[in-house]
């Protein structure tokens, strides 16, 4: 019995073909007896996020299941223009690899990303559930899940955040601790600070203000944030109240400044305020970092930190790769011919 | 030496082998440890209570009334407090900066060790002021740590760095949460202590530590009282955790 995998990702195929090929989650089990009914398909698994579509599975006659698999999905997409690249297969112990890899997060659009061993559990079960699976495939997976789990624990390779959105998360966390039941402020309503305030939401900031010059743009953002708008001339009332402020406005000078800030230290008794200013020009004056509670981060900062979180995790791939070569051969050996 | 300086010595040893298995991995990433910091000084308060027990077996009274006694004592409350409230305040990992402070005190408790045991048996108010001072300079010992962390922490969030050594400390708020937290706890003790202390004297001219004492909790108590009432930034809490503190151990210079 041999095992391979087929699929496409984001580097092999562009996003207007890859959603073509796109199943929701609740039809993976559906898809997958689909494809266990081709004689030459033994047991199979689909996984399907938004960067990839992959099947793996073990026949006896791999190439016969290859062309029957590919004809099954274009079936189904006759008009649809599938280069040849698009589609990957990977047969045997570069299988085995490629899951690792997979779930190390080695393959991911951001390096080190953890959703995707989620992801991939989920299709396990699903598949498992659904009878899909069978001996081998079964721990060929268990296998790849703890080989998975040594490379995020030993390594740096989901350490740091690489986006700005989740840099500021990680800051406000550093401060705040938990963010749930923190209240944050968002000046101006660019796609930028929706970002930002979505991925603060994720992690339980629960309330939300949305203030901007155009009062409806404010409400716009509010709606798909959950928040509250509030008139643009209200927001510095506000600041007694605030943990976090994430600044976007368009305006040409500093909106918030330390002689804004100081008359407002005894109000609010102190406590930490976080300035996210994403703003070019700058909405906050850097001055304000002064104050010994209050921490200013620019656009600048925030990118840097990133890349450096990035680059961070660049320099661990090798690591990463070479904890998966060591267990390969020592886990997969019997397993796959 | 005696088998309890062996003891003393061995807390030390112990404390010292935390302090830089837990500052390395408060530095460096890899590997997860093979005991969590709380788990070793778990097993360091062992080391730490063996001593005073059998010390205090022997004089049938708590072994806090030499300055060797009192220092190693204080290690010990430090201990019981970061195992105690460490967890429950989540700032476990702060126990990398209370190993050292066990090192230094159970070191000097060495360097100071006598071997004589000065019963208590009929001092119940002194017997109280001690053990609990000492409990209380223990939960103000560790709001002191957490002062350190938090100067740390703080400094890292203004110089802009995400650096592993950020990521592993608690959080600036946590940290100002339990200074707070663990000062009135502190305080309390102090206080009781003080009162106790008062009561034990048998002359009402006060010795100078009485005064130096007394002082120190008027300090807490002024700085509780404006945290709560007023507010403070973190650093000037922090800053004062750590000067009150010291000062409080300048009274273990008047004793003998």
């Amino acid at each position: 019995m041999k095992f391979a995998c087929l699929g496409l990702n984001h580097r092999t195929t562009p996003v207007e073909v890859r959603e073509c090929f796109s199943i929701a989650k609740s039809r993976l089990a559906e898809r997958g007896a689909e494809l266990k009914q081709l004689d030459s398909i033994d047991q199979c698994l689909v996984l399907s996020t938004c960067n990839r579509m992959e099947i793996y599975f073990c026949s006896n006659n791999l190439a016969q299941s290859i062309d029957d698999i590919r004809a099954c999905f274009m079936k189904e997409r006759q008009g649809l223009e599938c280069k040849d690249g698009y589609f990957y297969e990977y047969t045997g112990m570069e299988a085995a690899r490629h899951l690792c890899r997979v779930l190390s997060g080695l393959d991911s659009m951001v390096l080190g990303e953890t959703q995707i061993f989620g992801q991939v559990k989920e299709a396990y079960r699903l598949a498992l559930e659904a009878g899909l699976t069978g001996g081998i495939l079964n721990k060929i997976f268990q296998k790849s899940f703890s080989i998975g789990k040594q490379v995020r624990r030993n390594t740096s390779i989901n350490a740091g955040a690489t986006s700005i959105g989740a840099v500021a998360v990680e800051l406000s966390e550093r401060i705040f601790g938990d963010l749930e039941g923190s209240q944050v402020l968002i000046l101006g309503a660019g796609e930028m600070s929706r970002v930002t305030a979505q991925s603060l939401k994720s992690r339980g900031a629960q309330s939300i203000f949305v203030a901007n010059r155009t009062h409806e743009r404010a409400v716009e953002l509010a709606k798909s944030v959950e928040g509250e708008a509030i008139r643009y001339e209200q927001w510095i009332e506000y600041l007694k109240r605030i943990d976090i402020v994430i600044a976007a406005t368009s305006s040409p000078h500093y909106i918030i400044t330390r002689e804004l800030l100081e008359p407002l230290r005894e109000a609010r008794k102190y406590r930490s305020l976080f300035l996210i200013d994403i703003s070019v020009p700058r909405n906050v004056d850097p001055a304000a970092a002064d104050i010994d509670e209050v921490y200013v981060y620019d656009i600048d900062t925030l990118t840097t930190l990133a890349d450096e979180a990035r680059k961070q995790r660049e320099k661990e791939i090798a690591h990463c790769e070479e904890i998966i070569d060591q267990n390969l051969e020592k886990n997969f050996h019997n397993l796959i011919i | 030496m005696n088998n309890d300086q062996y003891w003393m010595l061995g807390a030390c040893v112990g404390a010292l082998c935390i302090s830089v298995s837990g500052i390395s991995g408060l530095i460096y990433h890899r590997q997860k440890r093979l005991i969590p910091v709380w788990a070793a000084m778990l097993v360091l308060l062992i080391l730490q209570t063996w001593p005073l027990l059998e010390r205090g077996n022997l004089g049938q009274t708590c072994p806090i009334r030499g300055r060797a006694e009192v220092l190693f004592f204080l290690g010990w409350a430090l201990n019981v407090f970061y195992l105690v409230l460490g967890r429950a305040y989540r700032i476990s990992v702060i126990g990398v900066f209370t190993a050292p402070a066990i090192a230094v005190l159970s070191l000097l408790a060495v360097f100071f060790y006598s071997p004589a045991i000065i019963s208590m048996a009929d001092q119940h108010w002194l017997s109280w002021h001690i053990g609990l001072a000492m409990l209380g300079y223990g939960a103000l010992g560790l709001a002191a740590m957490a002062a350190i962390a938090f100067f740390i922490q703080n400094s890292l969030m203004k110089a802009k760095k995400l650096s592993e050594v950020g990521r592993k400390l608690p959080p600036v708020r946590t940290l100002q949460s339990s200074m707070i937290r663990l000062i009135d706890c502190g305080f309390l003790l102090l206080a009781i202590a003080q009162l106790c202390g008062w009561v034990a004297l048998d002359d009402w001219m006060p010795v100078m530590k009485g005064w130096v004492a007394a002082m120190v909790t008027v300090g807490y108590f002024v700085l509780i009282l404006v945290t709560y009432i007023r507010g403070l930034p973190g650093r000037v809490l922090a800053l004062w955790s750590l000067v009150l503190y010291a000062v409080s151990l300048s009274i273990f210079f008047f004793l003998s």
